[in-house]
């Protein structure tokens, strides 16, 4: 039988290779590809009647930015305004790529830690550069505890300087767990169906009660990577912890 | 008389909880455990990320300044505290969001009371 963790490997489509790097169109960048195609599409064709009484195609569309909208006046305050269009993408793009990736065949691109850890920097570093432009060296005693003793922050400083840094880690690692423990737990159980005959209607009853929590699962760690990025942009807009 | 009012009233808000509690949609009370799913993974998530931080750093500048294994050691245990300061730092949001949704809940119960005695 398969592997249960065959489902994430990487497979060439056309191989390419370019300056000594391999560059292959693989079935990672297919799915990014059909990912892409199917935000434009469910956007545009969303919004091609722009009715002012919204049908439910059109609603869709506009409950989800409403939704990002509030999330992010909630936790990064009016000033974060201007960074809706990099929240509302990333949550998007991560909600289609974990859903997608729910269609049996399919290939799960948030399965990869390269694909997360490269928007989890994507944000830290962007999050970093908007808060030293808006504070300037001050934003280094963001790392300095108040109210502490000098002697303590010897060692509280450095504690504060890699909990910071940390953060890109725990954005992408979680992402990526999750999605990887999902689909592997349902390939597990998909076996068991086989491998039990006709006693594989108990497994298979638990994988119907298990797709739809990852269904949940997929659109929670969409939600959560977007609220994380409102948290850390609103660190960097405020400087509050 | 009025201490008995304010007793009758609160008793009154208990049944009405207990109640609405055992009426919530289904749904809703698998959405809560999903998000109680999904806070349970962020927090162990923050903790996991400041031990290998620090681990890596550790290993990292060992094999940079050639002090094996001391960076290691100091760094991981910065890492840790690092890592624990995360989750008490995430907990801290979990219970203000969990005592923003209770507040609502209870506002939401007295003006059903207010409601019954019109």
């Amino acid at each position: 039988m398969a592997s249960p963790l065959e489902q994430f490997e990487i497979k060439e489509i056309f191989p390419l290779e370019f300056a000594g790097y391999n560059i292959s169109f693989t079935n990672s960048s297919l799915f990014l590809a059909i990912t892409f195609v199917a935000i434009v599409a469910f956007m545009t064709l969303g919004m091609k009647n722009r009715a002012i009484v919204p049908g439910r195609f059109q609603s869709v569309v506009e409950l989800s930015y409403e939704f990002i909208a509030k999330m992010l006046g909630d936790t990064a305050g009016t000033e974060s305004r201007k960074y809706f269009p990099f929240i509302f993408s990333l949550f998007i793009f991560i909600l289609f790529a974990n859903f997608i990736g729910m269609i049996p065949y399919t290939f799960t691109v948030t399965s990869h830690i390269a694909v997360t850890i490269a928007m989890a920097m994507f944000v830290f570093l962007g999050v970093t550069i908007i808060a030293f432009a808006r504070h300037g060296f001050k934003f280094l005693t963001f790392f300095v505890p108040k109210g502490a003793p000098w002697p303590l922050l010897l060692i509280l400083v450095p504690i504060e300087i890699i909990s910071y840094l940390s953060r890109p880690i725990s954005l992408s690692v979680r992402l990526f767990a999750n999605m990887v423990a999902g689909h592997t737990m349902l390939k597990v159980f998909g076996g068991f169906v086989v491998a039990l005959g006709i006693f594989g209607f108990a497994p298979f009853l638990f994988i119907v009660a298990l797709i739809g929590l990852e269904l949940l699962v997929a659109f929670l760690q969409a939600y959560v990577f977007a609220v994380l990025t409102c948290m850390y942009l609103n660190d960097a807009l405020h400087m509050s912890h | 008389m009025a201490k008995q009012y304010n007793s009758s009233s609160k008793d009154l808000k208990d049944r009405i909880g207990k109640a609405q509690q055992e009426n919530a949609p289904k749904a809703a009370r698998g959405l809560k455990e999903a998000t109680a799913y999904s806070k349970a993974t962020r927090l162990v998530a923050e903790l996991v990320a400041g031990f290998v931080l620090g681990a890596v750093m550790g290993i990292g500048l060992d094999k940079i300044f050639g002090t094996a294994p001391w960076m290691l050691i100091i760094f991981f245990i910065l890492g840790t505290a690092a890592g624990i300061l995360n989750v008490m730092r995430a907990s801290k949001d979990l219970v203000k969001d969990l005592e923003k949704f209770s507040e609502a809940y209870d506002n939401e119960i007295i003006d059903d009371d207010l409601e019954e005695d019109r």
